[in-house]
C-alpha cells in the first residue's frame, strides 16, 4: 500500500511540476507582451 | 498568426494528446511488473523526465559551443532556455527517482550508481549555471562566462565514465534490471511516454526562446526610451 | 615566456606582501582541522577511514578561499583593464597567475598536512605516494579554480559564487579520485597500487589546463 502512495506522489510531482512551469512561462510571456506594448506606445504612439 | 505560432500550437496539441495517451498506457494498459509491482509505473515518466533533462543539457553544451564560435547572442538565448528546462525536468527526475528506488531497492539513493551520481552532478552544475547568469550584469559578459562555464561543466563527464570502473572497485554495482526485463507492451508504453515528453520539450523550448527574445527586445526598447527622456 | 614570468613574479609579490591574507588562510586551515577533530572526538570512528576525506576537504575549502581574490582584486583595484591592455597574451596572464597560486597553495598544503598529522595521527608507510597524489590533485584543482576565479570576478556576488560554481565540477573530477587514492595510501598501499588514481588525476589536470588555456580569452575579453 505504501508503494502506491509513492506512485501517486511521483505522478503528482511530475504533472504538477510540468504544469506549474508552463503556467509560469505563460504569465512571464503575458507580462513581457504588456511591457512591449507599453514601450511601443511610448516610442511610436505619443506625439512629439 | 505567424507560422511559428502555428507550429507551436500544433506541437502543444500533439503533446497534450500524446501525454494523455501515455498516462493511459502507463497506468492501465501496461501490465504490472512481476517483481516491482505497481510502483514500477513511476518508471515511464521518471525516465522520460531524465531524458528531457539530458537533452536540455546536451543542447546547452552544443549551443554554447556555437555561441563561442559565432559570437551570435541568439545561440546564448538557446543555451539559457534549454538549460532552464533541463534543470526543471532534472528536478522532477531527481525527486521521483528516490520514490521508485525506495519501493524497489529499499533505499532512497544508491551512492555507488553512476547514473544517479551523474544526474545529481549535472543538476548541480546547471543550477550553478543559472546562478552565474543571474549575477552577471553585462549582456555580453553573461553570454561569454556562462558559455565557458557550461563547457567546463560538461567536459569532464566522459572521463568520469572511465573513472567509474575505478570507483566500482570499492562499491560493486548491482546490475540494474529495469531495462533488461521490459515486456513488449511496457516498451511500447515507454516509447509513447518518451515521445510525448520529447514533443513537450520542443514546445516548451520554442516558447522559452520566444520569451527570452522578447525580453531582449524589451531591454533594448527600454534603453531607447531611457535615452530619449533621460 | 618572459610575460608569464613577469606576471608570476608580480602575483607572488602581491600574495607575499599581503601578510593579513596569508595569516587568515593559515588560521582557517587550523580552524577547519580543529572543527573536524572536535566533531569526530564525540563519535571516535576508526582514524584511517575518516582521515582522507578530512585532509581533502580542508585542502579544498582553504584553497578555494585563498583563490577567490586572484582575479577579483584586479577588478576591485581597477587594474584589470591595464593588465589586458599590456602587449601580452591572455593565456600568459592565466599561466602567470596559475603558477603564483600554485606556489601559495603548495605552501598552504605543506602547513595543512603537517598540522593534519598533529590532529589525526595516521600511519603512512609510503609518504612519497601521498605527496605525489596531493601534488597532482592540486595541479588540477588549482587550474580549475583559476579559471573559475576569473569567471566569478565579474559577478556581483562575493566569495560565495566561487564555491557555488566550483564544487559541482570538483565533485566528480578531483574529489572522488583524490580521496579514493589517499584512503588507500592511509590503509597501507604504496605508490604502485594508486597508479590508476594518479593517472586519472593527471588526466583531469591536463583537461583543466587545456580548457583554461583555450577559454581564458573569452573570460577576460569582451
Amino acid at each position: 500500500m505504501a508503494d502506491l502512495t509513492f506512485l501517486y506522489a511521483a505522478y503528482t510531482i511530475v504533472w504538477a511540476g510540468v504544469f506549474v512551469y508552463m503556467l509560469w512561462l505563460h504569465f512571464d510571456q503575458l507580462k513581457l507582451r504588456k511591457d512591449l506594448e507599453l514601450l511601443e506606445e511610448v516610442l511610436h504612439g505619443e506625439p512629439e | 498568426m505567424r507560422p511559428l505560432d502555428k507550429v507551436r500550437i500544433t506541437l502543444l496539441v500533439v503533446a497534450a494528446i500524446l501525454t494523455l495517451v501515455s498516462i493511459y498506457l502507463a497506468v492501465l494498459y501496461a501490465p504490472t511488473h512481476t517483481t516491482m509491482g505497481d510502483v514500477q509505473r513511476i518508471f515511464y515518466f521518471h525516465v522520460s523526465s531524465a531524458w528531457v533533462a539530458y537533452m536540455g543539457f546536451g543542447l546547452t553544451f552544443v549551443t554554447s559551443l556555437l555561441y563561442m564560435k559565432t559570437k551570435d547572442l541568439k545561440w546564448d538565448v538557446y543555451a539559457y532556455s534549454s538549460a532552464q528546462i533541463g534543470v526543471v525536468f532534472c528536478t522532477l527526475a531527481i525527486t521521483t527517482g528516490p520514490m521508485w528506488a525506495k519501493a524497489v531497492w529499499g533505499v532512497y539513493w544508491r551512492w555507488e550508481d553512476l547514473k544517479l551520481m551523474m544526474t545529481l552532478v549535472l543538476w548541480l552544475v546547471f543550477i550553478a549555471y543559472l546562478v552565474l547568469r543571474a549575477n552577471v550584469q553585462s549582456r555580453r559578459k553573461k553570454a561569454n562566462l556562462s558559455a565557458v562555464f557550461s563547457i567546463i561543466g560538461l567536459i569532464c563527464i566522459p572521463l568520469s565514465f572511465a573513472a567509474n570502473r575505478l570507483w566500482s572497485q570499492y562499491h560493486p554495482t548491482v546490475i540494474a534490471t529495469e531495462e533488461g526485463s521490459l515486456q513488449a507492451s511496457m516498451g511500447f508504453s515507454f516509447g509513447i511516454a518518451l515521445l510525448a515528453f520529447t514533443i513537450l520539450f520542443i514546445y516548451i523550448l520554442l516558447t522559452k526562446i520566444e520569451i527570452e527574445t522578447m525580453r531582449e527586445t524589451v531591454e533594448e526598447l527600454k534603453q531607447k526610451v531611457g535615452g530619449r527622456h533621460g | 615566456m618572459s610575460a608569464v614570468k613577469a606576471i608570476f613574479l608580480k602575483e607572488l609579490r602581491v600574495e607575499v606582501r599581503n601578510v593579513q591574507a596569508i595569516s587568515s588562510y593559515l588560521l582557517l586551515t587550523v580552524l577547519i582541522l580543529a572543527t573536524f577533530r572536535f566533531a569526530f572526538a564525540a563519535t571516535d570512528p576508526p582514524m584511517d577511514q575518516i582521515a582522507a576525506p578530512i585532509l581533502w576537504i580542508t585542502i579544498f575549502f582553504c584553497g578555494m578561499f585563498s583563490l577567490t581574490p586572484t582575479y577579483k582584486r584586479e577588478v576591485e583595484n581597477e587594474t584589470l583593464d591595464g593588465l589586458l591592455l599590456a602587449p601580452i597574451s591572455r593565456s600568459s596572464i592565466f599561466f602567470g597567475k596559475l603558477l603564483a597560486t600554485l606556489v601559495v597553495i603548495f605552501g598552504m598544503e605543506f602547513f595543512a598536512i603537517f598540522l593534519f598529522f598533529g590532529f589525526f595521527p595516521v600511519e603512512v608507510p609510503d609518504l612519497l605516494a601521498l605527496f605525489a597524489l596531493v601534488a597532482i590533485g592540486t595541479f588540477g584543482f588549482v587550474a580549475l579554480s583559476n579559471l573559475i576565479s576569473a569567471i566569478s570576478a565579474n559577478t556581483s556576488l562575493g566569495a560565495i559564487i566561487l564555491f557555488v560554481l566550483m564544487i559541482p565540477i570538483l565533485l566528480f573530477s578531483v574529489v572522488m579520485s583524490a580521496v579514493g587514492g589517499t584512503a588507500r595510501i592511509f590503509a597501507g598501499d604504496g605508490i604502485g597500487e594508486v597508479v590508476d588514481e594518479l593517472r586519472l588525476l593527471t588526466a583531469f589536470a591536463v583537461i583543466f589546463f587545456a580548457t583554461g588555456y583555450l577559454l581564458i580569452e573569452y573570460v577576460l575579453g569582451d
